[in-house]
């Protein structure tokens, strides 16, 4: 790859300062000015020039850097997708060796964790599955779901000691990944902030994953926001620094207080 | 797809606009509101450009009736139909879960094309969209499932049941849209019912 000329020390940024960008600073702002692209017009509908503009450079320097828009989806739209796979799948390996905590916690803190991802990963998520380019399809059907099957397979699966049918393993797998997924989406469409801990507990109080006692409420009772575990610090390397909406560590709240039923808000 | 030979004069008004909406639907769905344009939306109905617009004022014009609208439609009588489900369901509340759970499937992979070309793949209009036309319809929604699943436990959120009951929903049908399959919605909703049934006293 021609980018010799660009490898100079990495300097402060610098409003359009073209020059003062390292090669590699200069290539992760191209790939966040193609995700920002990718998400508002589309896969089709994006454009290598509008990039080049909202990246504040030409077409021409652009090419130098990389070969295609493939080259550019790939960094900026599936290579985000493995790393969600693979960041959840290893917060949650850690979750489900955790002998210590309750199952009622297991629940609540993979609700959390999952929903978090999404969160971040929504607006890159339903760009690629409403691409018809690059096999994104394929790559949900073949990689996507699959990965998440087995994530779901060892927590939720071992917490609630049920055994599925792979039918049915497919269909809560699915139905989870829509779970977080559409909150997120109606969070991100009705500029409507989500607070995380909040619906994870809901969750855990919600959903029951055939219980083997069914008359027995999967998570009752739920335990209260303040007892739960203190947000590990996260510094998986490929997570990207994620801008939560809500304050991670909410004051100590009484029940009352948790359950609000914001009809304003859909 | 080649333009067809079309018999122009022998329809009338209503008839060509509603071809022309067929047309503006297919295209839409292909391309999404951006990558839509006019001339394939013209080509696709068999008629010209100038054509086109002496029945419609705009792309935007074409987009309202041929994806905002039956969207909005669809979610309307999607409450109707969850409306009445309610009336019928005896207090049978896990039956009004699976009845609801179905209604939502089908409607999910019936309009999984549209609700995604309005919804997702532009977040402007998809927001003006949710914001303005389905926020209230989802909040009707909302209440029927908040009065006809009592919950035993009470802090539990009618906003949060209705979004991970539809994300579920929404998900599944749109996956078997993707794989151009038939979902088997009495099956899948007996799943996806058990998934949510811890809450629903028995």
């Amino acid at each position: 790859m021609n980018m010799s000329s660009e490898q100079r020390a990495p300097a402060p940024p610098g409003p359009g300062g073209r020059r003062r960008l390292s090669a590699v600073d200069r290539r992760a702002q191209i790939i966040a000015a193609a995700q920002a692209e990718f998400i508002e017009n589309g896969v089709e509908g994006g454009r290598v020039k509008s990039i080049a503009q909202r990246a504040g450079i030409s077409e021409v320097f652009l090419y130098r850097l990389f070969h295609s828009k493939e080259e550019i989806f790939e960094l900026a739209v599936r290579q985000p997708l493995v790393e969600f796979v693979e960041g959840l799948k290893a917060e949650t390996e850690e979750l489900s060796q955790n002998p210590d905590i309750s199952r009622e916690h297991v629940l609540t803190h993979f609700h959390e964790l999952f929903l978090d991802y999404v969160i971040d990963i929504a607006p890159l998520l339903s760009t690629a599955l409403f691409s018809k380019s690059y096999g994104s399809h394929e790559m949900y059907t073949n990689f996507l779901l699959p990965s998440l099957r087995e994530i779901v397979r060892s927590v939720i699966i071992d917490a609630s000691r049920w055994s599925p049918t792979s039918e049915e393993l497919d269909a809560v797998t699915q139905g989870l990944l829509g779970v977080y997924f559409g909150i997120a989406l109606e969070s991100l469409l009705g500029e409507d902030p989500i607070d995380v801990p909040h619906v994870a507990q809901q969750l855990t109080l919600i959903i029951g994953t055939g219980s083997s006692d069914p008359s027995k409420p999967a998570a009752s009772p739920a335990p209260p926001a303040q007892e739960l575990e203190p947000e590990p610090q996260r510094e998986s390397a490929v997570a990207p620094p994620r801008p939560r909406v809500t304050p991670p560590a909410p004051a100590p709240v009484e029940f009352s207080h948790v359950v609000q039923f914001s009809h304003e808000s859909v | 797809m080649a333009a067809k030979p079309v018999k122009r004069k022998r329809m009338s008004e209503a008839e060509r606009r509603a071809s022309i909406i067929q047309a503006a639907q297919e295209v839409f769905l292909e391309n999404g509101f951006s990558g839509a344009r006019t001339k394939a939306i013209a080509e696709r109905a068999g008629i010209t450009e100038p054509f086109l617009f002496r029945l419609f004022s705009s792309k935007s014009d074409m987009y309202a009736a041929a994806v905002v609208e039956p969207v909005v439609a669809g979610f309307t009588k999607l409450a109707e139909d969850i409306e009445a489900l309610a009336a019928t369901h005896d207090g049978d509340r896990a039956a009004f879960l699976r009845g609801l759970t179905e209604l939502n499937l089908t409607f999910m992979y019936d309009y999984a094309g549209l609700n995604a070309v309005v919804l997702f793949t532009e977040l402007g209009n998809g927001r003006i969209c949710y914001k303005e036309m389905l926020a209230p319809i989802l909040l009707r929604i909302q209440s029927v499932i908040a009065a006809n699943i009592s919950w035993q436990d009470p802090r539990i959120d009618p906003l949060v049941v209705r979004r991970a009951l539809f994300g579920a929903q929404w998900a599944i049908g749109f996956d078997y849209y993707l794989r151009r399959e038939t979902p088997d919605v009495p099956a899948l909703s007996a799943s996806l019912t058990n998934l949510f049934s811890a809450a629903v006293p028995q």
